[in-house]
């Protein structure tokens, strides 16, 4: 199976998190909208999605991330476990159970015209809402545009999931082919109100192949999504995330660009503001390459997502390494991975990497919650 | 001249006129020998047999005269003798030529003792061959040996006519048949004497000694210096007046001190130069021994090294010179025993042999400095111990072969410090454990035990990018400080992996975390370079080659060509005496061998 499971009535009947007000009843939860995670193998999406519980319980942010079914519950325990607590990268596992999606519940302040009563204007009231996470990752080749890639990376017993750093390849799924696996990916991304694009910088560095991931799908998402009604581009409201934010490749670029925001978290991490994520993106490689990879990307992107509908983000599934004496950043140590080795031919992608310090995600939950505050408006 | 103008029994010239004009008065007789040369007529007849008989009998006896002088035996000089002698003639001339030995001389030893201990003695001793004058006493100029030959004088020089034949020369000069004119003789041998005395006897106390006593030009050559030198000495002769000297001087007190010849680097400028390592002083005797440290020079263990002991002058001389194999370790004995001037004895070590170079060869050899492998050295072993579990049991192999074999050759001038470090801990609440360890400065064996001691890293993944380097650094950089004195300093870092940076991670790219003490490699390094430090880095992997069209450096980590400054190279490419040879502890093959012992 690789469908995510659909909520259930009873779970779309859950009380909102951060309670509701006495009155008047809150309105009723609006259909849970699907938010889809999408992006290159080893960019992590499943690192992402372990960030986002650590970020939903720590961030200070009222929301929650919860398993659709134990199958989910237990991945996403699992996941946090290793990356919190062992400090250790998802492995990059062969084996998922097919079954896997989340909901992250929480609340929005609307403006809301009430069902009932004499007075029928318009309130700001707080409103639950969730929505439907389902990673539905792919062979890393399946994104890409190149047949070889397509032809290396062809599942042998159909689509999977594949969350880790690492992921990508091979897996087992519902006894589909390779052709039937990508069909169902698109078929699933183009059923999402929201998708969240990964873009690892340092990946891109090394295999310069983020828009033959990105193009060939979204060609194949414009065949069966049609268009938002408003304009020509597709209905989805994209989250594009800079990853990696942590890494001194990006961060470095960051400051010295004049991007990064001072601290200002009780950690005191910075970040760069989303409302200069797409600048910072722009000039992400700009006069260090000689065929900038970004402003193909970012092409495909206006060429097939509405502006209005969508946004940028620079994200960190880890953070920046603190000082367990000092607890906060320090500019001189912040590099919250170690690079491991065994001496031989290297390390599974899990192992190669160790997490120095605490996690403490950056920008992760923040997409998201947008996502899911903006999905099903034009 | 002819036969007329000569005595027909001794040979000497005569005026043959004067002879016979004094003949008409009365018997004229021959100066030396006292032959009848003429007389008046006289009246009777003439026997013409007999006075042939006569004179050849005279002639035998004169002839055996000589020979006894000459020697104990006739038979040497028979073909000068004219006429075969009998037995008894032979005993009887050698009574009356014993008879006329003259009185006996105080030994030389005694002429010498009654100087005193630092008066000069010239001794002119004369012999077979001619005269050969000596210095003896106690004085420099006497040379190790306690004498010194200054000259030698042929007979030839002396008194030109002798024959050349040693034999018939003996002969001649013990009285028999020259046909050389007495007076003429003494003139001569006065003239040469005069010279000798000119040049070598002047204001120095003289002894002459004869081999010769009793044989007229001998004599000669005596009165002649007792003419000239009214303070001369007569001491008992020698046949061999050099061999006599030796057993003097043997039981005498040498004049001068001695020392063995060591090389070491003049403090100030640094150039090598030879000094001398106390021995035997002044007045020390045979019986005396001494000792002394010297170092074998590094790389020497399969060549021998020239010993030499010299005299305290300036230009020291050379007393003895031997070539021997010094023993292993850095600081070898060497034990000597003082037979007498000139005379010394190798106990230890106790195999040397004589053919060596001679002094003047073994001083071109002295290079303008020394080699760094002659100092005195200080080395700080850095050791990477974790990473690849077999490449860390060679990084150690290959300090171990080290130290053994800086202990075989240097011994304890080398102070060698081993600092190995293991991996910072990924936990960060251990992060400030200290992953370094080790010992001080100390002697190789010593340092092979802390080596031995070192803990294994554990099992498992270790960090790929950097290892605690720069806390061993920070250690070296502690042990290797303050003046050097001289001394080699030496950081050898043998590693796989490059030291944390201080803050910051370095390469964007490839990022490496800093290191959790904050400890900066480079004011590690900075340090050590003030102190004179080489450094010398072996790694897992050699440096790149340089292939055009690459940037090499993107291939390696920066910090290998600081560390590895003097010298870098691979794991796989070294051994243990190559190594030493990079670090200059031990010479190139090709360097000469130094020709001396070090100073320890």
């Amino acid at each position: 199976m690789t469908e995510p499971t659909p909520p259930d009535e009873a779970r779309s009947e859950e009380p909102a998190a951060g309670g509701a007000p006495a009155a008047p009843p809150p309105p009723a939860p609006e259909r849970p909208r699907r938010i889809g995670l999408w992006g290159a193998p080893t960019c992590g999406k499943t690192t992402f999605l372990a960030a986002l519980r650590i970020a939903a319980e720590e961030g200070g942010h009222d929301v929650r991330l919860v398993g659709c079914n134990r199958a989910s519950t237990e991945f996403l325990a699992d996941t946090t476990r290793q990356l919190k607590i062992e400090r250790r990268f998802v492995p990059a596992t062969r084996e998922l159970p097919p079954n896997l999606a989340w909901q992250l519940h929480g609340t929005q302040v609307r403006k809301v015209r009430p069902t009932e009563g004499r007075l029928r204007f318009k309130r700001r009231r707080p409103v639950p809402y969730t929505v439907m996470l389902d990673m539905m990752d792919a062979p890393g080749g399946m994104f890409s545009s190149r047949p070889e890639d397509r032809a290396t990376s062809e599942p042998s017993s159909g689509l999977r999931f594949s969350s880790s750093a690492g992921d990508g390849d091979g897996g087992s799924g519902d006894g589909g082919g390779g052709g039937d696996a990508e069909e169902r990916l698109v078929r699933h991304l183009a059923g999402c109100d929201g998708l969240l694009f990964l873009f690892d910088p340092t990946r891109e560095r090394e295999m310069n192949d983020a828009y033959a991931f990105f193009q060939r799908t979204v060609l194949q998402i414009s065949e069966l999504a049609g268009t938002s009604g408003v304009d020509h581009k597709l209905p989805h409201h994209l989250a594009v995330c800079i990853t990696k934010f942590d890494h001194p490749e990006v961060y470095e670029r960051a400051v010295r660009l004049g991007y990064v925001t001072p601290p200002a978290s009780i950690f005191g991490m910075p970040s760069v503001d989303e409302t200069r994520a797409l600048e910072f993106f722009q000039d992400l490689y700009r006069g260090t390459h000689a065929h900038d990879p970004v402003n193909s990307l970012l092409r495909g992107i206006r060429s097939h997502f509405g502006e209005s509908r969508t946004r940028y983000f620079v994200t960190s599934a880890i953070g920046f390494y603190r000082d367990p004496l000092e607890n906060r950043f320090q500019p001189e140590d912040y590099l919250n991975i170690a690079e491991q080795s065994d001496g031989g031919d290297g390390l599974a992608g899990e192992d190669r990497f160790r997490i120095r310090g605490d996690v403490a995600p950056i920008n992760v939950l923040e997409p998201v919650m947008w996502l899911a505050g903006n999905v099903g408006r034009p | 001249m002819n036969s007329a103008d000569r005595c027909p029994l001794c040979a000497v010239p005569i005026d043959a006129a004067a002879v016979e004009a004094a003949a008409t008065r009365r018997d004229v007789r021959c100066t030396l020998c006292g032959w009848t040369l003429a007389g008046p007529w006289r009246p009777g007849r003439a026997d013409r047999a007999a006075a042939e008989a006569a004179l050849s009998a005279a002639r035998l006896e004169f002839d055996l005269r000589a020979a006894a002088r000459a020697g104990d035996d006739w038979l040497p000089y028979a073909p000068h003798l004219r006429g075969r002698p009998a037995e008894a003639q032979w005993q009887e001339a050698r009574r009356d030529v014993a008879a006329l030995r003259e009185a006996a001389r105080p030994p030389l030893g005694a002429v010498l003792d009654a100087l005193g201990p630092h008066r000069a003695l010239v001794v002119v001793a004369v012999e077979d061959a001619g005269l050969r004058l000596f210095v003896t006493g106690g004085v420099p100029a006497a040379g190790p040996l306690g004498y010194r030959e200054l000259a030698a004088v042929p007979w030839s020089a002396l008194l030109p006519g002798l024959p050349r034949d040693a034999t018939h020369r003996r002969f001649q000069l013990a009285g028999g048949p020259s046909g050389i004119d007495p007076a003429w003789a003494d003139a001569t041998i006065g003239g040469a004497v005069g010279d000798l005395v000119r040049r070598y006897c002047t204001s120095v106390d003289t002894a002459v000694m004869s081999g010769l006593p009793g044989m007229p030009f001998p004599d000669a050559v005596v009165r002649a210096f007792t003419g000239l030198l009214p303070d001369v000495r007569i001491a008992a002769g020698a046949p061999d007046a050099a061999a006599l000297l030796d057993r003097i001087a043997a039981e005498r007190p040498i004049a001068r001190p001695y020392g063995l010849a060591a090389l070491r680097a003049r403090p100030g400028d640094g150039a090598a130069e030879v000094v001398r390592l106390p021995l035997f002083p002044a007045g020390a005797r045979a019986g005396d021994e001494a000792q002394v440290r010297v170092r074998r020079a590094p790389g020497g263990a399969g060549q021998e090294t020239a010993l030499a002991v010299v005299t305290w002058d300036d230009p020291p001389e050379p007393v003895r010179i031997v070539t021997a194999r010094m023993p292993r370790g850095a600081a070898g004995l060497v034990r000597i025993a003082l037979d007498g001037p000139g005379r010394l004895r190798f106990l230890e070590p106790d195999t040397v042999d004589d053919a060596a170079p001679a002094w003047p060869d073994l001083l071109r050899r002295v290079p303008r400095r020394l080699p760094s492998a002659a100092f005195a050295t200080e080395l700080v072993c850095v050791l990477e111990l974790g990473g690849r579990a077999e490449t860390a049991r060679r990084r150690r192999d290959l300090v171990a072969d080290l130290l053994e074999l800086l202990g075989d050759e240097l011994g304890g001038t080398a102070r060698v410090a081993v600092v190995g470090h293991l991996d910072h801990p990924i936990e960060p609440k251990h992060k400030n454990r200290d992953v370094v360890s080790g010992g001080p400065l100390q002697a190789p064996d010593e340092a092979a035990r802390t080596l031995a001691d070192l803990p294994d890293a554990p099992s498992g993944p270790f960090g790929a990018r950097a290892a605690p380097l720069e806390d061993s650094l920070d250690r070296a950089a502690a042990l290797l400080h303050g003046p050097r004195d001289g001394r080699s300093r030496i950081l050898l870092t043998v590693a796989g992996r490059p030291p944390h940076p201080g803050s910051g991670h370095g390469d964007v790219i490839r990022p490496v975390e800093p290191c959790p003490r904050r400890l900066n490699w480079r004011h590690s390094v900075a340090r050590l370079e003030a102190a004179g430090v080489r450094l010398v880095a072996v790694t897992d992997e050699p440096a790149p080659k340089d292939v055009p069209g690459q940037d090499a450096r993107r291939r390696d980590d920066p910090e290998w060509d600081v560390l590895g400054a003097a010298h870098r190279t691979g794991l796989d490419s070294v051994d243990a005496a190559g190594l030493a040879k990079v670090l200059g502890v031990l010479p190139d093959d090709e360097a000469p061998p130094l020709p001396f012992p070090l100073v320890p």
